[in-house]
């Protein structure tokens, strides 16, 4: 079946997570996505990698965005990288960076120039804080983002002070609003046959998916507090206890499903009590609810509290670690969890992540392996109208990198 | 000129947030969003965490947040005439949006084949907790139960704090883009095809996909996370938050070539020829002494003392923001990030709403008006689709809309 983006070609110079994350998902969809890496490489390779991923130039983290797309090594500064670059991107719908701003104008690669070479591009620029204005220059990593968009201040207990969403939510989530930003561009090219410059920005994308608490702040002038684990509904009954094996959330927002609530805790002495009757009570008294809750939980395990609520019907999940998370029979033959080819030359059953969704048809998979540093070098430069003696030319002096593979 | 999805028009049974964010980001982009509710109640986001003017409206902040551009109709999806004016509706539609728990459509009638029925390339998404199918697919699904079931709160806090939610709907909002992405994609695709798709996003699948690189990390090298604090991923001692005299402060300093500027910030140049500032190996096992001394220094002077040394010295730092020192920068300003929607209500004449994470050089994210009142558009749309001011009346005296 046909998917999205079948016959796109996305010329990727990004490194790391935002940018890639983003193509993954072009790259699920079809898109032949050419990952263009100075001679050493995305720095991703080699990140958060054991040693023996670490050799391979292919950590868990880039194989897990890498799969199905090519990679060509190459010189960006030589003259003849710069040649192979405006040829890849004559025969491009999407160019994606996410240097520095005013990095890629210095190699040539700015929209306006990039413009020049095929003017219906659709031309994605990821950064922390935008291309232009006071804070572009400033770092901006994963980290520094969460704390600069305010998105620490909002996390955390009083005692434990702000807190850092565990893993990298900034770049992820950025990869998404670039992902959709480019399939509307696509779309929109479609429909008028223009292109469109794409300015994305991590601080941006935190402020965005912070939406219904810097709409209440800015409309109502509320600061938000660290809540801990309690809902921003602020609601008694919801919440994370303990169980006497672990812990369990519990989220009930509605006059519907308080009395269940109590049902499946077996404190039927409470459904007449008019603290949990409704919403404003259940914000007043939140701590006392809170405590009723708790005493109830620890006296049982999690799983038989989550079983006794769902049977009522109530929201709750029991906290679970990765591990536990991903052995979940729910994810069976859903696009959570992806088993793309191992890479060439790797002799490995990989499982990584993969996407939020699937379709009936066309639906988000890999396309192949996650490819090896300048893998495809040889094969895009042939597609360019290289020759073979150009090609050996090229490698022996350095332009390309083809990683000992080909 | 003109954004990419002017005259595409989505019927968005969506409620609260996973759902209705998900086609807002086509409406700020153009999209005609038609938004069903029932009438009496409507979408519970309505009344969700608000206080004050507009509870009186149902016009809660973060639902006026989540549905600009959108038009609202109210009609009970339970009433013998709804499958008319919903036929009607959907035959002129490009998109149909859900969020009911799975089955509810189908029981109501208004699933993807009678959708299918009615507009052969129809884009037929369905947002819930777990997918459409499967062992959980009948769980109920908030954010917090997804961030506790999906490992997000196992990562997240110390261990004297436990696992800690989230401060905000995490899950909610990155379901939204991924299902805006999936519709997105999806009309691209039917552009080439002409085929229209079912989309199944499911809320689980997105928290471990934003999870990715620790997600691979397990499942690659089966490395199991904990609670992280505010330590980075790397585990290098030199990448953390710190309390300064005055607030809070984040440094990530993970190169060896940048050692030696960090070690002149802190105005201790003699650490820079220490072993365990060394190496990346170094940085790591000793993490604890060096988050300790690094955090002594930092306690003695303000945050904007230690960010003008960390600056000169080209260390990546930035202050731990709360909203409003984080929404008063001028960067936001000079983006437009927060949009100034027209609105007839308040005094000023606009409402402040976070738009998406980026701009365009023309025809951007963009929002033209507030989120509707209940019902608001009822008799416009309804005449759109051919119904006279008599026909209008008669739903309406009959309970329908």
């Amino acid at each position: 079946m046909t998917k999205a983006f079948e016959g796109i070609r996305v010329v990727d110079f990004t490194q790391v997570l935002s940018g890639p994350y983003a193509t993954a998902h072009m790259a699920m969809l079809g898109a032949d996505v050419v990952k263009v890496e100075a001679p050493e490489g995305d720095q991703w390779r080699t990140m958060l990698a054991t040693d023996e991923w670490l050799a391979r130039e292919m950590s868990p983290g880039f194989l897990a965005v890498g799969s199905g797309k090519r990679s060509i090594a190459l010189d960006l500064k030589s003259e003849a990288g710069v040649e192979i670059t405006r040829r890849l991107i004559a025969g491009a719908d999407v160019v994606v960076q996410n240097f520095r701003p005013g990095v890629i104008e210095r190699l040539g690669f700015g929209w306006e120039a990039v413009r020049e070479i095929k003017p219906d591009i659709v031309y994605c620029a990821i950064s922390g804080f935008g291309q232009t204005g006071p804070l572009a220059a400033s770092p901006a990593y994963d980290g520094a983002i969460q704390a600069a968009s305010g998105m620490m201040s909002l996390t955390g207990t009083p005692e434990s002070g702000p807190i850092r969403t565990g893993f990298m939510t900034v770049d992820t989530a950025t990869g998404l609003t670039a992902a959709l930003a480019i399939a509307t561009a696509l779309f929109r090219r479609e429909r008028t046959g223009e292109g469109q410059y794409l300015d994305v920005a991590m601080n941006d994308t935190a402020i965005s998916i912070m939406s219904p608490v810097i709409a209440n702040h800015l409309m109502t002038g509320a600061m938000p507090e660290l809540l801990g684990n309690t809902s921003p509904a602020r609601q008694g009954t919801s919440n994370t206890w303990a169980t006497r094996d672990g812990h369990m959330t519990i989220s009930v927002v509605t006059d519907r499903l308080a009395p269940r609530l109590l049902k499946g805790l077996g404190r039927e002495d409470l459904i007449d009590d008019p603290r949990y009757a409704t919403e404003p009570s259940r914000i007043e008294h939140a701590a006392s609810i809170h405590r009723d809750i708790a005493e109830t939980l620890l006296t049982g395990d999690t799983d038989v509290w989550v079983g006794r609520l769902r049977a009522e019907g109530v929201p709750t999940a029991p906290v679970n670690d990765l591990p536990r998370a991903l052995a979940d029979p729910q994810l069976d033959g859903r696009g959570a969890l992806m088993r793309p080819p191992p890479p060439t030359g790797i002799d490995a059953e990989i499982h990584v992540p993969g996407t939020g969704w699937i379709a009936d048809v066309g639906s988000p998979a890999p396309e192949g392996p996650s490819p090896r540093l300048g893998e495809h070098g040889a094969e895009i430069l042939a597609e360019l109208g290289y020759g073979n003696a150009e090609i050996d030319e090229l490698r022996a002096r350095g332009v390309i990198r083809i990683g000992g593979l080909a | 000129m003109a954004r990419a999805f002017e005259n595409v028009r989505i019927i968005d049974f969506a409620q609260v947030l996973a759902g209705p964010w998900a086609a807002t980001q086509l409406a700020l982009l153009g999209a005609d969003v038609i938004k069903i509710e029932q009438p009496g109640n409507g979408d519970m986001m309505r009344r969700l965490t608000t206080e004050g003017e507009w509870a009186e409206r149902d016009l809660a902040p973060a639902f006026l947040g989540a549905n600009p551009n959108k038009r609202a109709i109210t009609l009970d999806l339970k009433h013998p005439r709804a499958g008319e004016v919903l036929a009607r509706l959907v035959a002129d539609a490009d998109v149909v949006l859900e969020n009911f728990r799975p089955g509810v459509m189908k029981r109501l009638g208004f699933d993807y084949e009678w959708a299918r029925g009615l507009c052969e390339d129809i884009i037929y998404c369905s947002v819930s907790g777990y997918g459409q199918e499967g062992p959980m697919a009948h769980l109920p699904a908030y954010d917090g139960a997804i961030q506790a079931a999906s490992g997000i709160m196992s990562v997240t806090g110390d261990p004297s704090s436990g696992p800690v939610r989230v401060g905000f709907m995490v899950v909610d909002i990155t379901t939204a883009m991924t299902a805006g992405f999936a519709i997105a994609s999806a009309l691209y695709r039917r552009q080439a095809t002409g085929e229209g798709q079912r989309l199944d996003v499911a809320m689980t699948d997105a928290a471990l996909q934003i999870m990715n690189p620790i997600v691979s990390r397990y499942l690659v090298d089966g490395d199991v996370p904990t609670l992280i604090g505010n330590r980075s991923q790397t585990g290098q001692g030199t990448a953390d938050t710190w309390a300064t005299r005055d607030g809070h402060l984040s440094i990530a300093m993970i190169t060896d070539r940048m050692t030696p500027a960090l070690c002149r910030a802190l105005g201790r140049d003699e650490w820079a020829g220490e072993a365990r500032y060394a190496s990346t190996e170094a940085r790591v096992a000793h993490s604890a002494e060096i988050r300790v001394e690094i955090g002594e220094l930092l306690a003695g002077e303000s945050t904007a003392h230690w960010l003008a040394r960390l600056a000169e010295e080209g260390v990546p730092a930035a202050p731990v923001a709360d909203l409003p020192a984080a929404l008063a920068e001028e960067q936001l300003a000079h983006r437009g990030v927060i949009m100034d929607v027209p609105t007839p209500e308040a005094a000023a004449g606009t409402l402040p709403i976070p738009g998406l994470g980026f701009i365009a050089d023309a025809d951007g994210p963009r929002a033209d008006r507030r989120a509707p009142l209940l019902g608001e558009h009822t008799d416009e749309v309804l005449g759109e689709i051919g119904y006279d001011a008599d026909d209008i009346a008669a739903l309406r005296a009959d309970g329908a809309i």
